[in-house]
């Protein structure tokens, strides 16, 4: 292990930083990304449930009119 | 609410309190390493998102396990999101060990390193998961079939693990264990943070998940009640549990 790391000495700060911050900016990536696509999917079931509630509406309303019509 | 939206706010505090918590850790407490500097930074986030990948394989064929002894489709469903987060989670694990192999070995990848190409084994089979899943149309089989599979290469994890660790020729650095491995206290206490933070996250997007693909599916099962099956345009072909 020891010989890997003798041919692979450590990197000064301002060459390891760009390769630190990489690794971190590709993890930020993933979750940005991620919640990019369940945000946009929620937006998505959230339009459904509008749908949802204005068939529902209509339904009710029509149900009242038969009502009305049948007093 | 749905039954996986229960708790997600305070779970998802939580996770981002650890996370924040993690990276002051990790740039302000835990020291520089004597060999790798400040590139070993990097371990910090890619040795958790690695074994929580895996974890999330064996889990996701636990899951399989349930919906194979139960019938229940929302055991498939659960097993399907575990796999799908725990590939996410194995995509960025491998780029970030790319990026640190670069720096530290001069190359963005090597053939000759056990763990990594095992790990890569394990990531392409787990890719086929999802196609696997499309090429299936009744959806009944296609859970069934999945399961399976999941459970198959759930197993194979394990395995292959074992089947690393027993080999001789590391060049991967191993920095954890069964005896504790050599990290000093800051650093192991780091490293277990970071380890928390990314389990969290996991947890708190498998959740998430859930929580959205159930609301999904509830609205559409309103709807069908509501308006009748023949006005409710039906799902296309999906690799999703339906």
């Amino acid at each position: 292990m020891s010989a890997v790391f003798a041919i692979a000495p450590a990197l000064p700060l301002h060459a390891a930083g760009k390769y630190v911050a990489g690794a971190y900016i590709a993890f930020a990536v993933m979750l940005i990304v991620y919640l990019g696509i369940m945000a946009i999917r929620l937006g998505r079931t959230q339009r459904e449930l509008a749908d949802l509630k204005r068939d529902l509406e209509s339904i009710k309303a029509q149900e009242s009119e038969r009502d009305l019509e049948h007093v | 609410m749905t039954e996986y939206g229960k708790g997600l706010k305070v779970l998802s505090l939580a996770t981002a309190a650890t996370i924040g918590l993690a990276l002051v850790l990790v740039f302000f407490y835990a020291p520089l390493d004597a060999n790798q500097g400040f590139l070993q930074k990097i371990f910090y986030i890619h040795v958790p998102l690695a074994i929580i990948s895996l974890c999330g394989f064996v889990f996701g064929a636990l899951l399989a396990i349930m919906h194979l002894r139960t019938g229940d489709r929302r055991w498939d469903m659960r097993s399907y999101v575990a796999i799908h987060m725990a590939l996410i989670f194995g995509i960025t694990a491998l780029v970030a060990g790319s990026i640190w192999a670069k720096a530290s070995w001069g190359h963005w990848w090597v053939w000759n390193d056990p763990t990594l190409v095992s790990f890569f084994i394990v990531l392409l089979l787990f890719a086929t998961y999802q196609p696997l899943r499309f090429s299936i149309e009744d959806p009944e089989r296609q859970a069934r079939y999945a399961s399976v599979f999941a459970i198959v290469a759930g197993a194979f994890v394990p395995l292959n693990f074992v089947a690393v660790r027993l080999s001789q020729q590391y060049v991967h650095p191993r920095v954890l264990t069964l005896t504790g491995g050599n990290l000093p206290g800051p650093m192991r206490l780091t490293f277990l943070v970071s380890f928390i933070a990314i389990t969290l996250l996991y947890v708190t997007l498998w959740k998430y998940e859930m929580s959205a693909k159930e609301a999904r599916m509830q609205v559409r099962r309103l709807r069908r009640q509501m308006l009748g099956d023949d006005r409710v345009r039906p799902l296309g072909r999906s690799a999703a549990p339906s």
